[in-house]
């Protein structure tokens, strides 16, 4: 099928390569579909809206650039993702690029979790875990990727 | 909105599984005690607004700014 994307063009994907998340993402609720597109450097890609051609977040899997990252799934959102080992799963945090990549910030409250296994997944919020919507990572995102060479888990390869 | 008047330890049920109470009205603060389905997720509405926020900033990043970056 094809996606029509403003900062991508046209774009022909399989529909087994869409990522479905159940109650979209805060703020766009009414997003459920995506692709993830690679960008130019593996530690970060695009997550495109499907229907929204010109809706598309930066992300990237914070265990890549913070990997004292941690947090517990609830028995209920296991359950609802089908996910029964860490190794299901994989996470993305929506980035913040400010103009010329000055300032990089990263949503570590809410991730989107991802069963990997049928690409459903959904956003959550940590409650109570001292992470916030902002955290500053453009000198950690830098330093992981001189040696970081493998693409996000779920890119689609165009 | 519906507004209710409610007194402390007086309760709210919505949907029948979902249960407000008051346990605290001291000041200008109440403290509320919810009680609900662990699939129903219940948040402060600040940190909701907080990631719909952020999620606006996202989604106004362009690749040129990301590509100066590496």
């Amino acid at each position: 099928m094809k996606v029509s994307s403003t900062r991508f063009g046209e774009i022909d994907i399989k529909e087994t390569e869409i990522i479905s998340l159940s109650n979209g993402l805060i703020g766009f609720e009414e997003e459920t579909n995506f692709i993830l597109l690679p960008s130019k450097n593996p530690l970060t890609g695009w997550l495109q809206s499907i229907k929204t051609p010109n809706l598309a977040f930066v992300v990237s899997n914070p265990y890549d650039f913070y990997s004292n990252y941690e947090f517990n799934l609830t028995d209920n959102d296991q359950k609802e993702l089908n996910i029964s080992k860490a190794d299901d799963v994989t996470v993305l945090s929506i980035l913040v690029v400010k103009s010329g990549a000055e300032e990089i910030t990263a949503n570590l409250l809410a991730p989107v979790i991802i069963n990997k296994n049928n690409r459903c997944g959904k956003q959550i919020i940590l409650n109570n875990s001292g992470y916030s919507t902002k955290h500053y990572v453009l000198n950690d995102i830098k330093k992981a990727a001189k040696n970081h060479s493998k693409e996000l888990e779920l890119t689609v390869s165009r | 909105m519906l507004i209710l008047s409610r007194k402390k330890d007086e309760s709210i049920i919505i949907d029948g599984n979902i249960e407000l109470t008051i346990i605290e009205v001291k000041d200008n603060q109440v403290r509320i005690g919810i009680n609900a389905p662990k699939n129903i997720p219940v948040h402060r509405k600040e940190v909701y607004q907080e990631i719909q926020q952020q999620a606006k900033e996202a989604s106004l990043s362009s690749p040129e700014d990301l590509d100066s970056l590496f």
